[in-house]
């Protein structure tokens, strides 16, 4: 996502994720992965206990649980709102969920504060690449 | 506008009652006097008349009687025979004879969402018998949920994390202009609701369609569509209000799915238009 953020990003967003009470709370009970895709650009979240345990801006063979999948322009538009827009975006199939839909379902806050976290770092005028 | 000063007025509280119709057993809050004619409120999908608590005492001050009834299954009213009614024309049909089980004499409608649905509905079946219609964030065809999702819903199994997912959703579904402390009341009364009831009312809101019967809608009627609602598009709303004969359309900006809820001068909007047709 090196056109949304600066490199080794991903390192800032674990460790946003990680320092949330709310990604504590919301991903206790999840034992599993998340995608973010933009094309050919992706990151790959395992969460266990609350917690990004490990991270791969690359796909394993291990596959995920769910993944949020966008273009560029869509994912751009949805960090620049100016609130957090996922499940209308979600709604609108402008972000694409594949994967378990149960598991998206149930982990709805953790979505929510996965698109907080992006949305932080974005605004971060030293990790994201808002311009406008 | 405001009323008469009835502060001293017992009739200005709401009050809470219960009646039996067609098996159901149906709570209302009711308030005012109603000198100046009745009001009858319905709510959105899976949720009770509490969605109307800041409409109603605004019109008992201005002489109204208002009822907000909880459709059967929601809040304080019970299902009959324990089974989800999948139906806007049903529910409509149930909230007619509680009208003439409480002798109301054309009452104005007002609903939004599947309540807007509902208030169309009884407005084509039987057209001589209100005096108005105030249909907010509704049309007379509704296609917004993919069928697939709302099936999967009828099995709780089907649909894991629903109160938390209608908790975020409903945020999203409020409009940027409102406050955030109404926002938070109108997220924590949403996931109140049962999933159960809430998928039923929601597979009523896609499957209805009163695009053959909207025309046979007779008495003023009013339209309401915020600009932020994602789940009804302008263009269903304005085809609507055209179908409609005389039918006006008030489009409030930065308001979403819940304008009664939502938007603090709802209340007027609805004052002024009962004004125009001297009601």
């Amino acid at each position: 996502m090196g056109s949304l953020f600066s490199p080794g990003w991903e390192n800032h967003f674990r460790e946003w994720l990680n320092s949330s009470p709310d990604f504590q709370s919301g991903a206790r009970w999840f034992d599993g992965s998340v995608l973010l895709g933009m094309g050919d650009e992706i990151l790959w979240l395992k969460i266990y206990d609350g917690r990004v345990i490990d991270a791969k801006p690359h796909p394993t063979p291990l596959g995920f649980t769910f993944a949020l999948e966008a273009s560029e322009e869509s994912w751009r538009a949805l960090l620049q709102e100016d609130r957090n827009e996922i499940l209308s975006y979600t709604g609108a199939r402008k972000v694409a969920v594949e994967g378990n839909l149960l598991e998206f379902m149930r982990l709805t806050k953790t979505v929510i504060v996965l698109v907080d976290g992006m949305r932080a770092l974005f605004r971060d005028p030293k990790i994201g690449k808002n311009i406008g | 506008m405001s009323g008469p000063d009835r502060s001293l007025d017992k009739t200005l509280e709401i009050r809470g009652r219960y009646l039996t119709v067609e098996g159901h057993r149906i709570f209302l809050d009711e308030i005012g006097p109603g000198d100046r004619g009745t009001i009858l409120c319905v709510h959105t999908a899976g949720m009770s008349s509490l969605e109307w608590r800041f409409f109603l005492p605004y019109f008992g001050r201005l002489g109204y009687r208002v009822l907000a009834p909880d459709l059967p299954g929601h809040g304080k009213s019970l299902l009959r025979q324990w089974k989800p009614i999948e139906s806007i024309h049903e529910y409509g049909e149930i909230l007619w004879q509680l009208v003439k089980a409480l002798t109301l004499s054309r009452p104005v409608l007002a609903g939004c969402s599947i309540g807007g649905d509902i208030v169309l509905d009884m407005g084509a079946h039987h057209p001589q018998d209100w005096a108005a219609i105030v249909c907010c964030e509704a049309g007379m065809r509704n296609r917004t949920f993919p069928d697939d999702f709302l099936e999967r819903g009828r099995e709780d199994a089907g649909i894991p994390g629903f109160h938390e997912f209608t908790f975020y959703r409903t945020a999203a579904a409020c409009g940027r202009g409102t406050p955030l402390e109404r926002v938070h009341e109108i997220q924590w009364l949403r996931r109140r609701g049962d999933p159960k009831i809430m998928i039923h009312d929601l597979l009523a809101w896609n499957r209805h369609d009163l695009t053959s019967m909207a025309s046979r809608i007779s008495v003023p009627t009013m339209l309401v569509r915020g600009t932020d609602d994602s789940a009804i598009s302008h263009d269903v709303v304005e085809q609507t209000c055209k179908a409609i004969p005389g039918a006006d359309l008030v489009v409030l900006p930065g308001v979403g799915h819940f304008p009664m809820t939502e938007y603090e001068g709802f209340a007027q909007v609805v004052e002024s238009f009962l004004s125009r047709h001297d009601l």
